[in-house]
């Protein structure tokens, strides 16, 4: 599936992560995550790899998702990507 | 089920924290997020339940009315999850029977666990349309009532149905009152709520 339009879900609360869906003019997934450098340096490729089986997971083929993220565990990384994936359709 | 703690289903702190305060039951509200944000709020409680397991205690979803669109997309999705109960609100019977209609169709089509009724009725019912609202689905497993509704709990006890007290109320006036147990917005009160109710009384 390929998204035709923008979405987000999520907040910038603590343990929360915002998660912003958009349609992609390459057919690929293209992921950016916005959070603390330190973060991004110990967990960023964990991140990232939640957040494309969670596109995956929803058959989602092509889409750019940015996720800034506020300490969010991986199910609420996971939650907003799919709940981003359900408005975007 | 004595102690019953209120969790904002769209709040990631809270369902992470919820577990932390020894409450019988999580109840968790799809019915506090605005009303735009219930369709991520659904996803989120499932994506919390499967990870987070709850495993010390029972899951129950405050669900939007089975009237609603809401109400029937948050029975069917957190179905999934198994959860001990739905916490319905409803004006009469014919609520009810709708979320008994649901129930069956969703056991049908899919692999859960038995589901289960909390009625959380109307303030105006009646004595009488309170007998024909527990009366309409065996699947009902408590009423969830304010203290100023105390005069149903014989009605209930008398189909043996336990009463949950909604808040805001004293756990200790509840007690008093009859009710099996009390529900909490606030994780500091749950200890207070168990020690009143583990006097002797039976729960849920």
């Amino acid at each position: 599936m390929t998204i035709t339009k923008t979405a987000f879900a999520g907040s910038k609360s603590k343990g929360d992560a915002l998660v912003t869906i958009s349609p992609n003019s390459e057919d690929k997934l293209s992921v950016e995550i916005i959070t603390k450098p330190i973060i991004l340096e110990q967990f960023g490729r964990q991140i990232e790899d939640t957040i494309v089986k969670a596109v995956q997971d929803e058959g989602v083929s092509s889409a750019l998702i940015e996720v800034a993220d506020n300490g969010a565990l991986d199910y609420v990384i996971r939650a907003r990507v799919r709940g981003a994936i359900l408005r975007a359709r | 089920m004595q102690s019953v703690l209120i969790v904002n289903a769209n709040d990631p702190k809270m369902l992470l924290d919820a577990q932390l305060f020894g409450a019988d039951a999580l109840m968790f509200d799809l019915t506090k997020p605005d009303e735009a944000e219930r369709d991520v709020a659904r996803i989120l409680l499932q994506e919390a339940v499967a990870f987070l397991g709850y495993k010390t205690a029972s899951i129950i979803v405050r669900a939007n009315s089975p009237d609603t669109e809401d109400g029937e997309m948050d029975i069917k999705t957190l179905a999934q999850s198994n959860p001990y109960a739905f916490v319905i609100a409803c004006s009469g019977a014919e609520t009810v029977k709708r979320a008994e209609a649901l129930a069956q169709e969703i056991e049908q089509s899919s692999v859960t666990t038995k589901i289960r009724f909390i009625l959380a009725p109307d303030v105006g019912i009646s004595d009488e349309g309170f007998k024909v609202l527990i009366a309409a689905s065996k699947r009902i497993s408590a009423v969830f009532l304010p203290a100023d509704m105390s005069r149903f709990i014989h009605i209930s006890s008398g189909a043996d149905i336990p009463v949950i007290a909604a808040p805001p109320v004293n756990p200790q006036d509840a007690r008093d009152l009859g009710f099996s147990g009390a529900a909490t917005e606030n994780g500091g009160e749950v200890d207070g709520i168990n020690e009143i109710f583990s006097e002797g009384r039976c729960g849920v």
